[in-house]
């Protein structure tokens, strides 16, 4: 079933979906590739008396489990910062994960070791999910954390959270999360809702698709600058 | 005084008696007139009456530091950069008077080992700001360690008064007040509107909402100011319309030249950049004499500035409101402003900033951009003659400010909800707040957000025992660091390679340079190397032009009195009266406006319909001032295009806005009558300007304050902590949105959208006005002088849309698509 507003793109010779949920989708292997979801990241703003509706992290998961179900996912990769910060168990995004995770009790998870989750630790074993260093190939993509080049293979990567500003009128700018491609190197936007944006420094040579709730948009670079 | 020679004034003794008497009260009157000592003395005379036997320092311990009586006197300054002469001035009186008073400053650039001392013990009198202030309030022993204080005197009250920074402090004198009943509040204040309004939010309101007795202390009254009104040698060549108008530059020059050291105000940054560029342009041999001084230029870079005028090294400085405040320069004896006035009072304080000699009148030489301009000075002329000044309008319970307030209460002894919510009722921003906006603050602080709305695990306050306290010693620290940092965001740093930091640039400004191009900023011609986490490396550039950067915000519109002046000027031209001979200049062109079509009158409003090869444009003449006439015309294209689908572009100035549509705009009396319905205007004007954008960019201001954003300081290293809790204004506003629509804050940044950014109570006075006055339609067949201005300034109108932005951007893509194509 197809998802509406996204955009479909040969990369490395393979078919792939970029999806305005933030994420990208491998077909051929029937993978979902996710970086950033930062899960966790409303806990500890609460925790430190910064009121962040814990709704962000639960509409963060039942995205992702929306799209698995869609897609009829077999695979899911995330790239790196899977946990914003180490979990009790008591709280509400690991509870929430919980959840999830019994949802999808057949789907294989791989995370990529992020410089986020090097502090926070590896989920816990019960849920199943294989945690690995950044470099792991599954031809002909490299899955990395910290965007970089790798002649194995083209590098599908996050950690930068990129966002580009679009214009919009005279006067005004917007700064808006996207897939940013350059040719040895794929940054995907972060999928936590609560996660902001850096600015992409985009090369002669590369592209970007702006994401909205609704739609993936190829932007000329007319609308950047 | 009478010691120095001097003998007081008649308004200097009114306020010492009245003083003296236990009374609160304002006193207003121009700078350099002695308010200082009308406040100042009668504190030191009621001290110097209850010690008549003299006063024993109590005995020293260890320490060998002078020890004063303890806390009389809080003075309250806006401004850092005041505090430091305020000190001086008030340590003269008080050793004239041979007091043992210590006097000390209490701000952010006082060094830690005073800070803890004053911790110990206060001073006799303590000079701070209302940040450093609440500061003071945030620990447990604020009580004790005013206990003995008698008189806070809040300078620059006028300053305060619109802003949150005056909001704050009169919840800090709320609190004082509960500390001591019988405190005595004074101001000091420029005249205003308003004066009543500004005694009442300075001694506040008793409880149950009663008011509370002050005594309004007039000093006297201004030194007549002379506005010398450049005319250009001819009024053919002088332009209809623009924003720059540079054709009074020789001019301005030769004034220049005429002076020891001059002020050149000017409205926007923008203009202040391009003006400083043209002028040493014109004049090469200033280079070096002249600088540039505005708000987005790095600290440093403005007080390097402000130093070089203070020792009298500057020929001129080209600034912005940047240098409408501050310490008096005694090396400056010109006073310039260039472009519209916009309002009385600011034209007051902007002549005031000019030293000059007892007796003689202050002067300020205005040089209007275009035609229009010469009938605004002249109009500011009858209006500082009869003394028609604006109103400074407090903010009416902005939630931010007090969200903030009850953490620091918490902080400083912890409260219980009910005693801290009479007492907040007390200061008169606060007189109406509800017993359900309190809940939602209470909420807000303890729970995340009302009950229902998930926050599991959060509390910035929580209740022990009886009172409510900080939940942790992080959040109370965190909550300290926040006070009185309210960074913008997102602005980005213009930076050297070699390290030395340039100023601030709005982020949109920059995304539309690639690297290379070259931009004009801090007066200089920069090139762009790389944009890199929110820094812009540039370096110095050669050649001729650049573009200039604009900023938002800080477009102030032509005031009531300032538009009303003008009419009155059509008028009196209309029965042959030319007050002056800026109007006199005008004859050509108001002979060409009443040929064409005809002169505007009070209580009519003269619209004009034209038909031009890009269709229909109808201009009508309200008068409002910009923000006034941006929410009006909106509201009327909105609902002309909901009553018949058909599009319909917007465009304002401060006299008038325009429409235009492809099709014929004939708007009957009923018409009209119908599009200035007051009913359902708040749902329309909400509908139908870009409501959430203005919202967005007015949250930015709300999450800091409430304590939303975590304060980082630049150069400051960032604990790992630290960098788990970075996020920006933004991400709140769309998690709010989107998971807690009630958030009272997002309420706000609508409420102050609509109050701050479109005036909506001048709006609806507006709108319920104009209802019942007759419009007059002309049909000149061509642009008259009147609209030619709007129609000119279309290029840099402001889109108003309904869409959402990512149908703008589509749009936006087809449209450069086609282009290539």
């Amino acid at each position: 079933m197809p998802i509406p507003g996204t955009i479909p793109l040969e990369l490395a010779d393979e078919r792939v979906l970029l999806c305005p949920q933030r994420a990208l989708w491998w077909g051929a292997r029937r993978t979902l590739v996710i970086a950033d979801p930062h899960l966790g990241k409303d806990d500890t703003f609460r925790r430190s008396g910064v009121p962040v509706p814990a709704s962000v992290a639960r509409a963060d998961l039942a995205r992702l489990s929306s799209l698995i179900g869609t897609l009829a996912a077999r695979r899911l990769v995330v790239l790196g910062d899977f946990y914003h910060a180490r979990p009790a168990a008591e709280d509400h995004g690991e509870r929430a994960l919980r959840v999830w995770r019994a949802a999808h009790p057949s789907l294989d998870v791989l995370i990529i070791r992020g410089n986020h989750d090097v502090h926070a630790g590896p989920p816990a074993a019960e849920l199943g999910m294989q945690t690995v260093d950044e470099g792991e190939l599954d031809p002909p993509f490299v899955f990395r954390h910290h965007p970089g080049a790798d002649e194995r293979g083209l590098v599908l990567a996050g950690h930068l959270h990129p966002g580009v500003t679009v214009l919009l009128g005279r006067r005004e700018g917007r700064r808006v999360p996207c897939f940013h491609i350059e040719p040895a190197c794929v940054v995907l936007p972060a999928f936590g809702r609560f996660t902001g944006t850096s600015r992409a420094e985009v090369s002669p040579a590369g592209s970007v698709y702006a994401v909205s709730d609704d739609a993936v948009t190829p932007l000329p670079r007319a609308v950047l600058a | 005084m009478q010691q120095r020679g001097l003998v007081p004034a008649a308004f200097q003794r009114a306020a010492w008696d009245a003083s003296l008497a236990g009374r609160s009260g304002l006193i207003h009157a121009p700078t350099g007139t002695g308010k200082t000592l009308a406040a100042w003395l009668g504190p030191l005379c009621d001290w110097q009456a209850r010690h008549t036997d003299g006063w024993s320092p109590p005995p020293r311990g260890r320490s060998r530091r002078v020890v004063g009586p303890p806390i009389e006197v809080l003075w309250i300054t806006p401004l850092r950069a005041l505090a430091n002469d305020t000190e001086l001035a008030l340590r003269a009186a008080a050793d004239g008077l041979g007091l043992p008073w210590t006097i000390e400053r209490r701000t952010g650039d006082v060094s830690a080992a005073i800070k803890k001392r004053q911790r110990d013990r206060l001073p006799t009198a303590l000079i701070t700001t209302p940040e450093s202030l609440s500061l003071l309030l945030s620990y447990p022993e604020a009580r004790d360690r005013f206990r003995s204080l008698r008189t806070v005197i809040v300078d620059e009250w006028h300053e305060l008064l619109g802003t949150k920074r005056g909001t704050q402090t009169e919840l800090g004198l709320a609190r004082l007040r509960h500390f001591n009943p019988k405190l005595r509040t004074w101001g000091l204040s420029a005249t205003l509107g308003n004066l009543d309004q500004a005694l009442l939010h300075l001694v506040g309101v008793g409880p149950g909402g009663r008011r509370r007795r002050g005594t309004i202390i007039a000093g006297p009254t201004e030194k007549d100011i002379e506005l010398d009104i450049l005319l250009p040698e001819s009024m053919e060549q002088f332009p209809w319309a623009g924003h720059i108008g540079l054709k009074l530059l020789p001019q301005v020059v030769e004034r220049l030249r005429s002076a020891n050291s001059t002020l050149v105000f000017t409205n926007t940054r923008a203009q202040a950049e391009i003006w400083f560029n043209k002028l040493l342009h014109a004049a090469p041999d200033l280079l070096g004499q002249v600088a540039l001084h505005h708000g987005s230029l790095d600290r440093d870079i403005r007080a390097q500035v402000e130093a070089m005028l203070d020792a009298g090294r500057l020929r001129a400085v080209v600034c912005t409101s940047s240098l409408d405040l501050g310490v008096d320069f005694p090396a400056v004896d010109q006073v310039m402003q260039v472009g519209s006035p916009k309002g009385v009072a600011r034209l007051i304080q902007r002549a005031g900033r000019s030293g000059h000699q007892p007796g003689r009148p202050s002067r300020v030489v205005c040089v209007a951009s275009h035609a229009f301009e010469l009938m605004e000075f002249s109009a500011a002329r009858s209006a500082l003659a009869e003394r028609r000044l604006e109103d400074r309008t407090p903010f009416d319970a902005p939630l931010d400010v007090l969200v903030q307030h009850a953490v620091t209460v918490a902080a400083g002894g912890g409260f219980d909800p009910q005693a801290l919510y009479r007492e907040v009722r007390t200061a008169a921003s606060y007189r109406t707040l509800t017993p359900e906006q309190w809940r939602w603050v209470m909420d807000f602080i303890e729970r995340g957000g009302e009950a229902l709305t998930a926050y599991p695990q959060f509390a910035r306050v929580a209740r022990d025992r009886s009172r409510y306290r900080p939940s942790s010693k992080l959040i109370e620290r965190n909550h300290r660091l926040g006070i009185g940092t309210i960074a913008s965001e997102p602005a980005m740093l213009v930076r050297y390679a070699s390290g030395k930091t340039l100023g601030t640039i709005e982020e949109y400004f920059i995304a539309r340079l690639r690297p290379g191009d070259r931009f004009v900023f801090a007066g200089r011609l920069l090139q762009l190397i790389k944009v890199k986490d929110m820094v812009a490396v540039v370096r110095r550039a050669t050649g001729k032009r650049g573009v200039v950067p604009r900023w938002n915000g800080g477009r102030f519109p032509l005031s009531t009195q300032l538009a009303d002046g003008v009419v009155a000027r059509f008028a009196e031209a209309a029965r042959g009266e030319l007050a002056d001979e800026a109007m006199a200049a005008l004859v050509p062109l108001l002979e060409l406006q009443r040929h064409m079509s005809g002169l505007p009158e009070p209580g009519r409003v003269l619209a004009e319909r034209v038909t031009m090869r890009d269709g229909h444009h109808l201009f009508a003449f309200f008068f409002q001032g910009r923000l006034v006439h941006e929410g009006l015309a909106a509201l009327l294209a909105h609902r002309l295009t909901r009553d018949t689908p058909r599009s319909v572009g917007i465009n304002v100035n401060d006299y008038g806005i325009e429409l235009h549509a492809p099709d014929p705009l004939d708007l009957t009396p009923d018409d009209w009558h119908r599009l200035l319905d007051p009913d359902g205007l708040i749902d329309d004007l909400l509908a139908c300007v870009d409501a959430t954008v203005l919202a967005r960019r007015q949250f930015r201001e709300i999450a800091h304050i409430a304590g939303l954003i975590t304060p980082r300081f630049p150069g400051a290293r960032v604990r790992a902590s630290g960098r788990q809790l970075q996020a920006t204004s933004e991400m709140f506003f769309e998690v709010f949105t989107e998971f807690d629509r009630d958030n009272m804050l997002l309420h706000q940044a609508r409420r102050e959208v609509l109050e701050k950014q479109l005036e909506f109570a001048r709006l609806r006075a507006a709108v319920e006005r104009l209802r019942a006055t007759p419009i007059d339609t002309t049909e000149p067949g061509g642009l008259t002088p009147l609209a030619f201005p709007l129609f000119a300034d279309r290029l840099r109108a402001e889109t108003v849309s309904t869409e959402k932005w990512e149908d703008r951007l589509r749009r936006q893509i087809e449209e450069i698509e086609r282009g290539l194509a």
